[in-house]
C-alpha cells in the first residue's frame, strides 16, 4: 500500500516538474485559451492520477509500466537519417512525426487543393489558433486521466479540414515513430474537421524506429468532427517497437447523416490500449468501428470502445477480432448507450478472439445500456481455438496443417478488414497483417 | 492395380464401434457405389478414408496405391491424390475460394516435386472447369463456401475435384440437397473425371444418384459391413425392395 502510494506522488512529482518546465516552450504559450486548457488538464490530471485497475474501465489493463515514472514528456528528440516509413505506399500527402514532432525533411505535404487544408497542431497555434479552438477535447472522467496529460502536454500533430463538399480520394498518411532515445512521452494531438458532406480517409501509423527494445511511450489522440452528411475512413495502426506502451483515442462527433468508419489494428507495443470515444451530435449518422488485434510474446493489446446514441435513427456496427498467442492477453471492453430519445438506433457489437495457446487470455466486456424504446440493439463475444472442421477441410485439400492455419487466421482477421474498406487502406491493412505472420516463423514463446 | 483395399476395417467413435470388419477393394478405372441405411458407417468410411481425427482404427487396413493410408496426415493424403468430397462443406468467412484452391494446388504439386501454377495458369483452368460446371467465375472470389446454396457448395466440390485431378475420389452424399438440373451438372462433372487410372467411391443414400454416375459395382453397408455387392443391378433391387431387406435383422436406424 505504501509503495503504491508513494510511487503515485513521485510520478505526480515528477509530471509537475516536467508541466512547469515545459509549458512554457510548448506551442500555443501565447494562446489564452489554451494555456487555460492545458493548465486545468493538468489540474484534473493531477486529481484523478494515472488510471488504476479500481477503476472500472481499466479494470483488464494495468499502467504499471508508465506509473514506474520512467515516462516524463520528452524534449525534442533527434530525427533518425533516414528511417523506414510505415503506411500505405499511395497518399496525398505523408506527414512523418518523430518523437511527437513533424519531421519536415521525411514529411511530404502538397498543396492539396481548394477547401483543403493540412498543417500541424504547432503551425496551427502559431498561424490560426481559431482553426482549431472548440476542437480539442479533454477528459469526461477520471478514467481519462491519459486524455487529460495529452492536452496539458501536447505538442504537435496533424490538422486536417475540408470545407463543403470536398472530397479527397486518397488516403492521407500520418507517421508516428517513437526512438525512445530521450526516454520520454510524445503526447500527440490530430484535428480532423470535414465540413459538410466533405470525404477523406486518413491512416495513422505508429512505429518505433532505432533500437527495438527502447521503451517509448505514445499518447496520442485524435479530434474528429464530421459536419452533415461528411464521411471519413480512418485507419489507425499500432505497430510499435516491443518495450513500448501505446494509449491512444479516438474521439469522434458524428454529425446529422455524417459517416464514420474506423479500423484501429494492434500488431506491436508491449502495452496497447486503444480507444474510441463516440458520439452521434443529430440524426441519421452511421459509425463502423472496426479492429483487430494480433498478440504473441507478453504483450497485452485493448481496444476500448464507447458509443453515445443520443440522438434517433443513427447506427452503429461493431466488429472487434483477436489473435492470441504464446502469454498474449488481449482485452475488448465496448459499451453502446441508447438515450430516451435515439428511437429507431440501431447498434450491433460483436468481439470475437482466437486463442492459439493455452495460456493466451482474452477477455471481453460488451455493455448495452438502452434507456428508449423501439430500438434494435445486438451484441456477442466468442473465445475459442482455430475451427477444427475448417481446418480438416483445408488439410483434405493438401495444405499443410502450418498453411490451413495461416490461411485460416489471415482470413478470421481479413474478413473485419474487408467490412471496413475495400480500397487501398483495407489493401494496406491486409498486408500489415501478413507481415504478422510472418515474423511468426521464430516461434517466440517466451 | 488396385486403388484402393480396405482389410477387416473397424472403427471407433467415442467408444462406438462404427465399422465392423469391412472389406473392400476399388481396381484403377472403376467406380464403386456405396449404398446403406442411415446410420450403417457410410460417412464415417468417408472420414477415415480422408483422415479426419476422432476417428480410431482398432484393427484392419487401409492400403492406397501399395501404401499404408492410415499412417499418412489429411494434407498428405491429399498430395498422394486421395479427395473427399464433403457431404457437408465447410464455411470459411474470409478466405476466398480462389486463393484457398490455388494454395492447395500448388501444395499438392509441390509435394509431387511439380512445379506451381502461376496466377494466369490457375485461372485459366479454373475458368475452364468453372464453366464445365455452369458456375459464373465471380465464384473465385467469394469466400469458401460461405453463403452459397446446398446446391452450390456441391458444385463447389466437384469444382475442386475438377482442378485436383485426384486418383482416389470418395463422393458423400454428393447427390443430397440437389435438385435434379443441378444433380445432372455434378454427375457430368465427375464422368468427366473418370480414368483408366483413376478410382471413384460413391457414397449415397439414394439409388437416383446412379442413373447418372453408373457403377461398376454396388455394395450394401449395414451397421458397419458390407452385406452385399453387386453390379449395377442391385441399385434397382434396393429401389424395390428398400434396404430392410437386405440387412440380417431389422435396421435400428
Amino acid at each position: 500500500m505504501n509503495t503504491a502510494v508513494s510511487e503515485t506522488l513521485s510520478t505526480a512529482d515528477a509530471h509537475l516538474r516536467a508541466f512547469a518546465t515545459l509549458a512554457p516552450d510548448l506551442p500555443g504559450s501565447g494562446v489564452e485559451w489554451l494555456a487555460a486548457l492545458r493548465r486545468d488538464a493538468f489540474k484534473r490530471f493531477e486529481d484523478a492520477g494515472l488510471p488504476n485497475r479500481r477503476l472500472e474501465a481499466w479494470k483488464f489493463t494495468a499502467l504499471d509500466l508508465v506509473q514506474n515514472g520512467a515516462f516524463t514528456p520528452a524534449a525534442a528528440g533527434r530525427a533518425p537519417e533516414a528511417p523506414a516509413l510505415p503506411g500505405p505506399e499511395d497518399w496525398a500527402a505523408r506527414l512523418v512525426f518523430v518523437d511527437g514532432r513533424l519531421i519536415d525533411g521525411l514529411s511530404d505535404i502538397p498543396a492539396l487543393g481548394d477547401g483543403i487544408i493540412l498543417t500541424t497542431l504547432a503551425r496551427a497555434l502559431e498561424h490560426d489558433p481559431g482553426l482549431i479552438q472548440g476542437h480539442i477535447s479533454t477528459a469526461t472522467d477520471a478514467a481519462g486521466a491519459l486524455w487529460d496529460l495529452n492536452a496539458a502536454f501536447m505538442a504537435d500533430g496533424a490538422v486536417l479540414h475540408l470545407a463543403d463538399g470536398v472530397r479527397l480520394e486518397t488516403p492521407i498518411s500520418l507517421v508516428f515513430l517513437a526512438t525512445g532515445a530521450t526516454g520520454g512521452a510524445s503526447h500527440t494531438r490530430n484535428i480532423f474537421t470535414l465540413a459538410r458532406g466533405a470525404e477523406a480517409q486518413v491512416i495513422e501509423t505508429y512505429a518505433s524506429a532505432g533500437p527495438s527494445a527502447a521503451p517509448a511511450f505514445a499518447n496520442a489522440v485524435t479530434d474528429i468532427a464530421l459536419a452533415e452528411g461528411a464521411a471519413l475512413t480512418h485507419a489507425r495502426v499500432q505497430d510499435q517497437g516491443p518495450a513500448a506502451v501505446h494509449t491512444a483515442r479516438a474521439v469522434v462527433d458524428v454529425g446529422a447523416e455524417a459517416r464514420y468508419a474506423s479500423f484501429a489494428l494492434a500488431l506491436g507495443a508491449r502495452l496497447s490500449r486503444q480507444e474510441t470515444d463516440l458520439a452521434f451530435s443529430a440524426p441519421g449518422g452511421r459509425a463502423r468501428l472496426m479492429g483487430a488485434y494480433l498478440g504473441r510474446g507478453r504483450q497485452h493489446l485493448d481496444h476500448t470502445t464507447r458509443v453515445d446514441h443520443a440522438y434517433p435513427n443513427c447506427e452503429t456496427e461493431e466488429l472487434f477480432k483477436g489473435v492470441l498467442d504464446d502469454h498474449a492477453h488481449g482485452v475488448f471492453q465496448g459499451l453502446i448507450r441508447v438515450a430516451p430519445k435515439a428511437i429507431g438506433t440501431d447498434a450491433r457489437q460483436k468481439n470475437q478472439a482466437l486463442l492459439l495457446s493455452e495460456r493466451a487470455v482474452a477477455d471481453t466486456k460488451p455493455e448495452l445500456e438502452i434507456l428508449a424504446d423501439d430500438v434494435k440493439c445486438a451484441h456477442g463475444a466468442s473465445v475459442g481455438d482455430i475451427d477444427a472442421d475448417a481446418l480438416f477441410y483445408l488439410m483434405a485439400r493438401g495444405l499443410p496443417e502450418a498453411e490451413a492455419r495461416r490461411l485460416l487466421i489471415g482470413g478470421f482477421v481479413g474478413e473485419v478488414i474487408d467490412r471496413f474498406d475495400a480500397g487501398a487502406l483495407g489493401e494496406h491493412l491486409h498486408h500489415c497483417v501478413a507481415r504478422w505472420q510472418d515474423e511468426d516463423a521464430g516461434g517466440d514463446d517466451d | 492395380m488396385n486403388i484402393l483395399e480396405i482389410k477387416n476395417l473397424h472403427v471407433t467413435v467415442d467408444g462406438t464401434e462404427i465399422l465392423k470388419g469391412l472389406d473392400l477393394t476399388l481396381p484403377a478405372g472403376e467406380v464403386h457405389a456405396m449404398m446403406g441405411p442411415n446410420g450403417s458407417g457410410k460417412s464415417t468410411l468417408s472420414y477415415v478414408l480422408a483422415g479426419r481425427e476422432g476417428y480410431e482404427v482398432t484393427e484392419g487396413e487401409v492400403i492406397y496405391r501399395g501404401q499404408d493410408l492410415l499412417a499418412l496426415d489429411p494434407d498428405e493424403r491429399a498430395q498422394a491424390g486421395v479427395f473427399l468430397a464433403f457431404q457437408y462443406p465447410v464455411e470459411i468467412p474470409g478466405v476466398a475460394n480462389s486463393v484457398f484452391l490455388k494454395a492447395a494446388v500448388n501444395a499438392q504439386r509441390r509435394a509431387r516435386g511439380e512445379d506451381e501454377l502461376d496466377a494466369m495458369d490457375f485461372l485459366k483452368r479454373a475458368k475452364t472447369q468453372l464453366a464445365e460446371l455452369k458456375m459464373e467465375p465471380e465464384f473465385l472470389s467469394r469466400p469458401i463456401n460461405v453463403g452459397f446454396s446446398g446446391g452450390e457448395k456441391k458444385r463447389n466440390e466437384v469444382f475442386q475435384m475438377a482442378m485436383l485431378e485426384p486418383t482416389l475420389a470418395v463422393l458423400d452424399e454428393t447427390d443430397s440437397g440437389l435438385d435434379i438440373d443441378a444433380l445432372r451438372i455434378v454427375a457430368e462433372g465427375v464422368n468427366r473425371q473418370r480414368a483408366a487410372d483413376r478410382a471413384m467411391l460413391v457414397i449415397t443414400h439414394y439409388q437416383r444418384l446412379l442413373n447418372y454416375i453408373v457403377p461398376d459395382r454396388i455394395h450394401v453397408l449395414a451397421k458397419g459391413r458390407i452385406v452385399r455387392s453387386g453390379g449395377k443391378e442391385l441399385a434397382l433391387e434396393l429401389e424395390e425392395k428398400g434396404y430392410g431387406a437386405f440387412t440380417d435383422e431389422k435396421s435400428a436406424a
